[in-house]
């Protein structure tokens, strides 16, 4: 595996070759193992924006990840976060922007169990995300050696950007309910002529807007708070089916019987 | 299991540091755009390029400083002015010639940002295109945005 990763540059490739690891590597089928319990509302930062802020120091991000298993490979998720951008280049220009967002839609764990409880996830997902934005460009500058630069500032803008949200990812629980994951996330923009002024530089939530389309990576860790476990209803013995099951009894005795009185003829 | 995790971290981080790095306040690439004029003919109603043999070309307001002097062209690249929602060149395909004509171009405009290094630039969307016909016989727009130095805006047929 070191030196796989010592030539293989790509982090995209190396997300596919793991993945059809996992894939070939879990064979039992997943038929016999449906009927686990594990069911919970889990919880999970986003660890990934601490390097980007580290690499990046012009943007701040926080994104909660939330998720509650709804069926045996369903999952409904509520993604939310703030960010704060500040770009500064005098006097060509300062750039200023804050807000928050909100992403809702859905996980299918595509991974097949290894046994009974397992929480291991290889998943694929959709949210549609939705942020709040506030812009500012106290000055800029363009420079023009033919018509004289251009000097000016954009005040205050609230926006509403939306986006569409295709993800693939993995969770592993290294540790009793404790998850770390990660997940590549292709998202895209819906909303046409954001700011017809002034395009944002970086939407909550989305990332940088130059483009109406953009890939990501989050690595995150979580927590699965296990809120309730659906288990199978012990039902009481009823008069009727009682009778029923000595019928049933009797009838089994009556064929057990049968053979040993042929056996006596 | 704690083997994979350690795996998936290990994988996160370097998956994360190559797609975060970003360039801060280095402006290596051109960002003005600019409009693209090429020059045709037009015979027997078939486009063919022309090469204007001594165009003398200047932004109105602007006559001090030629953006084409004297210059054997078939294709120019001139700047909008950012300040205004109109520009207009004077246009003379030959310095023999008495007369030239003048092109007018409205536009609407809006700022994008290019980078941190490089901040913002000026993108343009032709609205409309006003001219003389002194010897211009028409003038098309294939490409209405100018997002670009070096597409081809309008086509000026003589």
């Amino acid at each position: 595996m070191p030196r796989i990763l010592k030539y293989t540059i790509n982090p995209a490739l190396l997300a596919v070759l793991l993945c059809i690891t996992l894939a070939c590597v879990t064979t039992p089928s997943r038929a016999q193992y449906r009927s686990d319990r594990k069911y919970g509302f889990r919880i999970g930062f986003d660890l990934s924006r601490i390097p980007v802020h580290y690499l990046n120091p012009y943007r701040t991000d926080l994104e909660i990840q939330t998720d509650l298993r709804v069926d045996s490979d369903f999952y409904v998720a509520f993604d939310g976060g703030w960010n704060k951008t500040h770009l500064e280049n005098k006097p060509v220009f300062e750039y200023n922007s804050n807000g928050y967002f909100v992403k809702a839609g859905v996980d299918y764990n595509l991974l097949k169990r290894k046994y009974p409880g397992e929480a291991n996830m290889l998943y694929v997902g959709f949210r549609y995300g939705i942020a709040r934005m506030r812009r500012n460009i106290p000055e800029y500058q363009i420079s023009d050696p033919y018509w004289g630069n251009v000097d000016g500032h954009f005040s205050s803008k609230t926006l509403l950007p939306q986006w569409g949200e295709l993800i693939v990812g993995l969770k592993a629980e290294v540790l009793n309910n404790l998850f770390l994951g990660w997940s590549l996330h292709l998202r895209i923009l819906t909303t046409q002529n954001i700011d017809k002024q002034v395009r944002p530089y970086l939407i909550p939530g989305f990332g940088k807007a130059t483009k109406n389309s953009v890939f990501d990576v989050n690595y995150s860790i979580s927590y699965r708070i296990p809120l309730f476990h659906p288990k199978p209803k012990k039902k009481k013995p009823e008069p009727e089916k009682k009778a029923s099951v000595k019928t049933a009894k009797k009838a089994a005795g009556q064929k057990e019987e049968a053979p040993q009185k042929k056996a006596t003829h | 299991m704690q083997l994979r995790g350690i795996q998936y971290l290990f994988i996160g981080i370097v998956a994360c540091l190559c797609f975060s790095c970003e360039d801060y306040k280095d402006c290596n690439s051109p960002v003005a755009t600019s409009l693209g004029i090429h020059f045709y003919h037009l015979v027997d109603g078939v486009e063919r390029d022309s090469i204007l043999p001594a165009l003398t070309m200047y932004g109105i307001g602007r006559s001090d400083s030629l953006l084409a002097d004297t210059a054997a062209v078939d294709r120019l690249y001139v700047p909008l002015n950012p300040n205004a929602d109109s520009t207009g060149f004077f246009l003379q395909p030959d310095s023999t010639m008495a007369h030239g004509d003048t092109l007018t171009v409205a536009y609407t405009h809006s700022l994008q940002f290019v980078s941190s290094g490089c901040g913002f630039t000026t993108f343009y969307d032709i609205d409309t295109v006003y001219y003389t016909t002194h010897y211009i016989d028409s003038i098309a727009v294939p490409t209405k945005k100018i997002i670009t130095t070096n597409a081809t805006n309008l086509k000026i047929y003589y």
